[in-house]
């Protein structure tokens, strides 16, 4: 699967980048929230997965993360929202503004590849099953 | 009385500083550390400027962390090169020959610490000084140790890659992560999983301004609901020696050093409060 990972820190990159590759996965990297949109565009919304750190330059990750849900060609893509600053209003603002899920740095590398696989199974589960019942509806 | 550690000062009369300093003496060619206990260093410039920069350098480099004041005792010939010595790890230049009320100033001014003020608050600091071990930990499997803790006398730099954060909103300041080049790669290094070597410049940086990052937000998210409570910046990386913190505000500057093998690294919070609410 793909997973698109934004963050201005290219070491940050790095690391995401090991954990990802290391469950045979593929990444696309991106700098910033800009570069992000840029990027989903053109993949043509075909990612399975975007992380987003919340401060970034040019267009913060919060503000990435609504413009994402505000575009119907890619609301369905699972965001996980990863920042430095773990506290609950950050995180009630990331789940009310649609984020599948939050992630705290600093991050045991063990706990962030198992929350990126369940991220990227459950959205699988759950587009399986949407593309399942519209066949038994046709 | 402070102990002061005087080097290359034998020809110098010295009798307006030992009034306030208990003098050691030393030679800057055989001096490989500096002695316990030593609050102050007066160093006596010499005719050659190169000499002069490069055992400010070497002084500065020997402290290890500490925050040792450097005075440069210089005649009025002397002043314009040895102000070069500000540069690379001195405090401040003292005339000679030296006047015993010139000294006094000097001295105090060299020995408080920046910003102080007696009505500040410092319960910002616990947060601070578990942030860098349980990041560093986490991030990288090392395990830092507290080695000294102290409120800083000017607004320098200790280590030659910084990682800044400025802060603000509730409370108002700038910290900084800074280290010492070696250690600094291998942290960088550990943090990704790589080896030292394969690192370039721009991934140092990059990663130090990173670590900045996460352990400010780190204790920041422990300071939520308090006085203390800040926004922080984008970090910004700063290389060379002795560069300047430059706080906005003229905060007291908290410094806590650890080390990891030995080698130090520190974390420098000036922070201030906009508003003390009690």
């Amino acid at each position: 699967m793909r997973v698109l990972v934004a963050d201005d820190s290219r070491v940050a990159r790095m690391v995401i980048r090991g954990i990802i590759e290391n469950i045979g996965h593929e990444v696309v990297e991106a700098a910033n929230g800009r570069e992000v949109l840029e990027k989903v565009e053109e993949l043509n919304g075909d990612v399975n997965l975007v992380i987003l750190d919340w401060h970034m330059p040019e267009l913060e990750g919060v503000d990435t993360l609504k413009s994402l849900k505000n575009d119907k060609r890619f609301k369905h893509i699972p965001v996980m929202m990863m920042t430095s600053e773990s506290e609950q209003d950050n995180v009630d603002q990331a789940m009310a503004l649609g984020a599948t899920c939050y992630v705290s740095k600093p991050y045991n590398k063990e706990d962030l590849s198992f929350k990126i696989e369940e991220c990227l199974y459950t959205n699988k589960i759950d587009s399986d099953s949407n593309s399942d019942n519209s066949e038994v509806e046709q | 009385m402070v102990e002061a550690l005087f080097v290359d000062c034998d020809s110098m009369d010295l009798s307006a500083l030992s009034a306030f300093a208990e003098p050691k003496h030393a030679k800057s060619e055989t001096l490989i550390s500096i002695p316990p206990d030593i609050a102050l260093i007066i160093y006596c410039w010499p005719d050659e400027e190169e000499k002069g920069i490069t055992t400010v350098k070497n002084l500065r480099e020997l402290c290890e962390f500490k925050d040792i004041p450097i005075i440069i005792a210089a005649t009025k010939e002397q002043e314009e090169k040895a102000n070069k010595a500000l540069e690379v790890g001195a405090n401040s230049i003292i005339q000679q020959p030296i006047k015993r009320e010139k000294a006094f100033q000097i001295l105090v001014s060299s020995l408080r610490p920046c910003g102080y003020d007696r009505s500040a608050q410092y319960d910002f600091i616990d947060p601070f000084v578990n942030a860098a071990i349980d990041v560093i930990k986490i991030t990288s499997g090392t395990v830092p140790l507290f080695r000294d803790m102290y409120l800083k006398k000017d607004y320098k730099l200790l280590g030659n890659v910084s990682g800044l954060i400025r802060l603000s909103g509730e409370a108002e300041g700038v910290v900084a992560v800074t280290f010492r080049n070696p250690l600094a790669q291998r942290v960088v290094a550990e943090i990704i999983g790589v080896e030292s070597k394969s690192l370039s410049n721009e991934d140092i940086r990059d990663g130090i301004g990173e670590l900045a990052n996460i352990i400010t937000g780190y204790a920041k998210a422990r300071l939520a609901r308090t006085p203390f409570h800040f926004e922080i910046s984008l970090p910004l990386v700063v290389e060379g020696n002795w560069k300047e913190l430059q706080p906005e505000i003229e905060a007291p500057c908290v410094t806590i050093v650890y080390e990891i093998d030995g080698e130090p690294f520190a974390v420098q919070v000036c922070l201030s409060p906009s508003t003390i609410k009690t």
